[in-house]
């Protein structure tokens, strides 16, 4: 089938829209000639009848009259109808092109929708969307009008992931006001928008905004008698999505709820969720769904677009499994499918002549059944098991930051903190666990540099049962008044950011960490911003800083500097000549030294296409590199999106970079992370 | 020699508010640290190519800003290394040069004092310099000294280096001055001193170490230190 692709791909490279074209007459002649009299007819006629009255709603007579008649879709599909039936009022034509024509335009929407989302060739694009076969049969031959509600819902991912969610939230309502069943995504989308901890604030809003339209475009519908009428006598949507079941013993078992309420659980259980995995996990819930109910063919269309975006994701290889899954559901739809249930003369007689098979249409469909679950079982590897996020968020990354007292580690976790989100971040500070507070005489003799000062002991279980996901009480220092409290209840999120005097000094806590960062600052720069913060923020005396400085230096050297070797990524942040002078923080200079440097080469290469600052690189026993000059914001948030091709998937969409030295650690700090995250994956 | 109160006291940059050579020597030393480091270019070699072309380009572009651009030389050094492509590397050295420079940057001793002393006394200050727009901007930026300038005309915006008369004139006119109105304050007798005695008539100042630099026609002071020039300027307080 790949083949046939590629092949095709070449052959029709540059006439795309010819191709698109012919495709359209025939899907529309298909329509106009060979419609009728088939399954859906009277859909038709149900159309005529309520927009000839310019209704929203079949009068009474009708109803009695026809009582076999069935519409069992919401007010919007109504409403959707209405222009160019009332075109076919004035102008005399046939309501049958009509309604062909409302499908059409649904589709070629839907089209267009994908080609702006997914990253396929316009002809891959075309092969598996255009000219489908199952979209085809179901909508231009059989006349099901999915492909209406299916629009809505490939509108509602495609504002879901360009952060439209209002639009988004507008368009779900309408799907599901044109077909009721489309609710069944509504879950899936709550547990992504919440899941999601990047978009996670966007949830309330989608929620109120889903409910609100929900109740306004279904509202009318409620209140109709005749509605209900017609909702319920769908054979297709009642029954068989939440009555029909397995007969068990004396029980009957409803297989759809049951396993529909699994793979919810399932989905929940993944935990942090990106966009493409709540594509492929729409994708499969669908594909089970559909797979394990009898439902109308139309239902099969949802699946075209879910299945193209997800398909998207994955190599050649990987296509062949879900070309399979494909062929599978459309054999079922030709074949043994519900509609063979539901209308099996028209099929055998009419079309296909496949009579024969309907003595041994329970042992076909139990196969079908099996390789469906096979499949869906893969595919459930393929799509969730083996996607990269996935992989890399199945623990929490711990981000350890050691090195002196005042040499900018909250600076640094906070300027993490804000471009990797607050949702995101758990934050330990060493400080916490000081074994005494401040008030006590110990002080005098001892400094906190001393790792006998501090519970690391207590650190580390802390630290361990976060990690394992249990609810914890840690420890914080309150600078101002010395004193130590607890944070209750505090629970693991994808990063911890630990922040202390001593994290790299002992194996046990150092090798927890995920990354290693020591920071260092130069000494005249240090005393600068300590005084600075030690009486400004902290509150201590002038002299009191400067003598606690020049005590510690025993301890600085013995204790903290130790730690330098452990750690695999140093930053050191120096100021210029004329800083004294000049007083310019931004134009400070770091150096960072790497134990991991294989993005500096691509760092260097994108610093000069995007800023003016100066660099060099040094490769040997330190692979340092030193930055010189000041770096704008923008440039900034360009580089780090340069240098992380994943980087929507880490970062906040509204991540706060800093400009300047600041900004240069944050960047620094983030590829860092960034590198060690995407080792993950294998 | 009595002083009046100037309209306008006129700088050049480079050497005056601060110390280029010290700068630029440390940024050069940087650019070829760089190579050596990261390419194994010997700093004796970049040293060599770096004085050949400086003489070159100097020869070619006589008298014009570009004669002293810094990407031009990284360029043509790296050309004669056969280093291409070099694209990328020719910008990164640039750039490092610049960094590098900047940071290195502070103003001479009382320097900011006795510009803020004009100010005070309403007295405007111009700066007249060889090179490129962009660059002698951004070195006042780092020189913290934006505040203070209130024009700066370079010798790329009238197509020829001091002396020409050409930057001396664009000065007078933008600060509407007369002739024997200004000061004009310098290193050299040749690019600063000299014409502005003769296009202006300023009162110059040759800024110098070496307190027995010869005083001609052209130089009516020579100094050391930024407060000698803050004791005259005293005077008409």
């Amino acid at each position: 089938m790949l083949n046939l692709i590629n092949n095709l791909n070449t052959s029709f490279k540059s006439n795309y829209n010819l191709i698109i074209f012919i495709v359209s007459l025939i899907k529309l002649s298909t329509a106009v000639f060979f419609f009728s009299p088939l399954p859906e007819q009277h859909y038709i006629l149900y159309l005529q009848k309520i927009i000839n009255n310019y209704s929203i709603f079949v009068d009474h007579d009708f109803i009695i009259e026809n009582p076999e008649l069935h519409f069992p879709y919401g007010l919007m599909m109504i409403i959707i109808f209405y222009p160019f039936f009332i075109l076919s009022n004035i102008f005399q034509i046939s309501p049958d092109l009509s309604y062909f024509g409302t499908l059409f335009c649904a589709d070629l929407l839907t089209f267009l929708i994908l080609g702006k989302m997914v990253n396929i060739t316009k002809s891959k694009l075309i092969l598996l969307f255009w000219m489908n076969p199952i979209i085809f049969i179901v909508t231009y031959y059989l006349g099901f009008n999915d492909i209406i509600p299916t629009l809505f819902l490939v509108l509602t991912i495609y504002y879901l992931q360009i952060h439209k969610y209002f639009r988004s939230a507008l368009a779900i309502s309408i799907a599901v006001s044109c077909k009721f069943s489309m609710f069944l995504i509504i879950p899936v989308l709550i547990i992504y928008l919440y899941q999601n901890k990047l978009v996670r604030h966007n949830l309330t809003q989608f929620s109120i905004y889903s409910f609100f339209f929900l109740i306004i475009l279904n509202f009318p519908q409620f209140f109709n008698e005749i509605s209900i009428q017609m909702f319920s006598k769908n054979p297709n949507a009642l029954e068989s999505i939440f009555v029909k079941g397995i007969e068990f013993g004396s029980h009957t078992l409803l297989v759809m709820p049951i396993f529909y309420s699994f793979i919810l659980m399932l989905i929940w259980n993944i935990g942090r969720l990106n966009f493409t995995l709540f594509l492929n996990i729409s994708f499969i819930l669908f594909l089970t769904i559909i797979f394990l109910i009898n439902s109308s063919p139309g239902w099969y269309i949802w699946v075209v677009p879910l299945f193209i975006l997800f398909s998207a994701n994955f190599s050649i290889k990987d296509n062949y499994l879900i070309s399979l899954f494909v062929i599978l559901i459309f054999i079922e739809i030709m074949l043994i499918g519900p509609l063979g249930f539901y209308n099996i003369s028209f099929y055998s007689v009419n079309l296909f002549k496949f009579n024969f098979l309907k003595q041994y249409i329970n042992i076909i469909h139990s196969v079908f059944f099996a390789v469906g679950i096979i499949l869906i079982y893969r595919l459930w590897k393929l799509g969730i098991n083996e996607n990269y996020y996935f992989k890399i968020w199945r623990k929490p990354f711990l981000i350890g930051v050691s090195g002196n007292s005042g040499v900018g580690k909250t600076t640094l976790t906070k300027n993490l903190e804000e471009v990797l989100g607050q949702n995101s971040v758990t934050n330990v500070k060493g400080d916490g666990y000081h074994v005494w507070d401040r008030n006590r005489l110990i002080w005098q003799t001892m400094t906190h540099l001393n790792p006998r000062a501090n519970q690391l002991d207590e650190l580390y279980e802390d630290v361990r049962n976060l990690i394992f996901g249990k609810k914890i009480n840690i420890k914080a220092y309150d600078h101002k008044s010395g004193k130590k409290h607890y944070i209750n209840n505090v629970i693991v999120k994808n990063f911890v950011l630990l922040e202390g005097l001593h994290i790299l000094i002992f194996k046990k806590l150092r090798e927890k960490c995920d990354i290693k960062i020591f920071m260092d600052i130069s000494e005249k720069l240090r005393r600068d911003l300590k005084i600075d913060r030690d009486t400004k923020q902290r509150g201590y005396k002038k002299l009191d800083v400067l003598n606690k400085i020049k005590k510690r230096k025993v301890d600085e050297i013995k204790y903290i500097e130790t730690q330098r070797k452990f750690s695999d990524l140093v930053i050191n942040v120096k100021e210029t000549k004329n800083y004294s002078y000049v007083k310019n923080k931004e134009r400070l200079i770091v150096e960072i030294i790497s134990k991991d440097p294989t993005y500096f080469i691509k760092l260097s290469e994108v610093l000069t296409k995007i800023t003016n600052i100066g660099f060099e690189t040094n490769f040997g026993i330190e692979n340092k590199m030193t930055f010189y000059g000041h770096i704008s914001k923008t440039d900034v948030i360009k580089v780090a999106k340069e240098m992380m091709s994943n980087y929507h998937d880490i970062f906040m969409k509204n991540a706060r970079w800093s400009c300047g030295a600041k900004g240069i650690v944050q960047l620094i700090s983030s590829i860092e992370v960034y590198q060690q995250i995407m080792k993950r994956m294998n | 020699m009595i002083l009046n109160k100037p309209k306008a006291i006129l700088f050049d940059l480079d050497n005056t508010f601060y110390s280029y050579t010290k700068s630029h020597n440390f940024a050069l030393k940087k650019v070829s640290l760089k190579l050596k480091n990261e390419f194994g270019i010997s700093e004796a070699i970049f040293k060599k190519h770096y004085q050949i072309e400086n003489k070159k380009i100097k020869q070619i572009l006589k008298n014009t800003s570009s004669s002293h651009n810094k990407f031009l030389y990284f360029k043509n050094i790296l050309e004669r290394l056969n280093f291409t492509p070099y694209v990328r590397m020719a910008i990164e050295l640039n750039n490092l040069y610049w960094e590098i420079f900047y940071n290195e940057m502070y103003p001479f001793p009382s320097v900011n004092e006795f510009l803020n002393d004009i100010k005070k006394m309403d007295i405007s200050i111009g700066v007249i310099t060889n090179y490129d727009t962009t660059y002698q901007f951004k070195k006042i930026l780092c020189l913290g000294l934006e505040n203070e300038i209130d024009y700066l005309v370079s010798s790329e915006e009238v197509g020829i280096d001091k002396p020409s008369e050409k930057p001396f004139l664009k000065m007078m006119k933008l600060l509407s001055l007369k002739k024997s109105e200004s000061w004009m304050i310098g290193d050299s007798v040749n690019h600063d001193l000299e014409p502005a005695k003769k296009i202006m008539n300023s009162v110059t100042f040759l800024f110098s170490n070496h307190e027995n630099s010869k005083r001609n026609n052209y130089v009516d002071f020579v100094f050391s230190d930024y407060a000698f020039l803050r004791s005259k300027l005293s005077k008409f307080n």
